[in-house]
């Protein structure tokens, strides 16, 4: 488990500036006291019993990047934001996890299911493209046409980020 | 008579249809006008937050784009697109360095950045603009003897400060008093305020079940006839769950899971067929003969 043991690496003292620097929330992270109520109060912990958010904050803070961004742990996740209303120190704990993300997902590591999702959002602008006998569907029960938003536009804005040739490869 | 652009995101007109159903036929019934834009795209979700911070945020930034450029306000369904859309507004309000950034990616792709535009969710529409007591105002069917477990969800309170909560975010009530207003009674259960799990369900499919079967435990416990909830990923979760739950895990509960929408729809005496309930998965029989449609 991570923390658990010695890091297989140095230590990237920059990481936190560089999480701050990708995103001005993430510097929220330097209050952190490990007091463990993010652990404490987490869903995904009560379930998983391995997920452990203070310490892939303990992680961050300490810069042993090559196990915390290799860590299937950072997608374990849900987002419901009950960590951010009880951190004592006002952490945004779940926002900082998402931005950590960011960084990890440049090495690759990445669930298949999440990146099925992306490759079909920047090529269609959904992350659930209406098949045709949706449509059909719709048309029968008398709905609306569904939005069909210019997907040139869309992948610009993804080749703009750089993320249209990571999603490519 | 009020107009907004009427944002249904991916999962609602895909995968969970009757809640655009019940949701069409409930504003109609009070005066409210929903008009689609075509350039709407997907919200911008919270998987491509984790992706592609600011790839994400120029596409929430686009459909706010948008819709103010149509000078209309935002109606979201889903939970989720409510979340990431104002927050999105929020952000590029306040921030002027995320702006620039955002503005700047926008630009690249021939779009001009207009964050003018306000961003509703039904709930919130329901409950607060239109009014509770306007809710009651056409209320024709007898929800008396319904026990309902309203499951509120994450994305429409939390975080708290960044959506500017007016409820208590770790407790929201909002959904208990639209069904207080419908004449049924709102049940307390463990885990009311949790997560439904369905965020994993894409990454981790057995502890996203786990996640949703000991909430359905504690609510079958309780003697709930339905659970009431305005997200489609909550819904998704308890209604295909539940089919999931007794094939997989041999769990063998049943309760109807209705869209607050189509409990609405029901107290206002509108016929189930045309609220779209015959598109759930669980059975929503045993409900609907408990609910008296003369009142």
């Amino acid at each position: 488990m991570l923390g658990r043991r010695l890091p297989k690496t140095e230590f990237d003292l920059e990481f936190r500036k560089k999480l701050e620097e990708h995103f001005h929330e993430a510097r929220t992270i330097n209050y952190c006291f490990q007091c463990g109520t993010c652990t404490g109060c987490c869903p995904s912990t009560k379930i998983t019993g391995r997920y452990n958010p203070r310490l892939l904050i303990e992680s961050a803070l300490l810069g042993l990047t090559e196990d915390l961004l290799s860590s299937p742990d950072i997608w374990l996740c849900v987002a419901c934001h009950t960590c951010i209303e009880r951190c004592p120190q006002g952490v945004k704990v779940s926002e900082v996890l998402s931005i950590i993300r960011n960084f990890a997902t440049r090495k690759n590591n990445v669930p298949e299911g999440v990146k099925a999702i992306a490759s079909q959002f920047v090529e269609t602008g959904f992350t659930i493209p209406a098949a045709a006998a949706i449509l059909k569907r719709r048309q029968e029960m008398k709905l609306p046409e569904l939005p069909k938003p210019n997907t040139e536009e869309i992948m610009k804005i993804f080749e703009a980020t750089g993320f249209l040739k990571l999603v490519r490869g | 008579m009020r107009k907004y652009a009427f944002f249904l995101g991916c999962t609602i007109p895909v995968r969970s249809i009757s809640y655009e159903i019940s949701a069409r036929k409930v504003l109609e019934a009070l005066g409210i006008e929903l008009v689609t834009l075509k350039e709407f795209s997907c919200c911008g979700p919270a998987p491509l937050y984790s992706l592609d911070f600011y790839g994400a945020l120029a596409i929430s930034a686009r459909n706010l784009s948008v819709a103010a450029e149509k000078g209309l306000d935002i109606l979201t369904l889903c939970s989720g697109c409510f979340e990431t859309l104002l927050r999105a507004k929020i952000e590029l309000e306040q921030n002027v360095n995320t702006r620039k950034k955002v503005e700047d990616i926008l630009n690249s792709a021939g779009r001009k950045l207009s964050t003018n535009v306000n961003v509703k969710h039904i709930a919130i529409l329901l409950a607060k603009d239109i009014g509770v007591g306007e809710l009651k105002k056409k209320v024709s069917a007898d929800l008396k003897d319904i026990s309902v477990a309203t499951f509120p969800g994450c994305h429409l309170f939390r975080p708290g400060r960044a959506l500017r909560t007016s409820d208590n975010p770790q407790k929201p009530k909002l959904l208990d008093k639209i069904v207080e207003a419908l004449g049924a009674k709102p049940i307390e259960y463990t885990g009311k305020y949790e997560c439904c799990g369905g965020t994993l369900s894409g990454i981790d499919q057995e502890l996203s079940m786990k996640m949703m079967v000991e909430k359905l435990r504690s609510i079958a416990e309780e003697g709930a006839d339905c659970i009431v909830t305005a997200c489609p990923f909550c819904f998704i979760q308890f209604d295909m769950g539940q089919q999931a739950a007794k094939r997989d895990l041999k769990e063998n509960i049943s309760i109807p899971v209705l869209y607050l929408t189509e409990l609405i729809g029901l107290a206002f005496g509108i016929p189930p067929e045309e609220l779209g309930l015959n598109t759930h998965a669980s059975d929503v029989s045993p409900l609907l003969s408990k609910i008296s449609r003369d009142g």
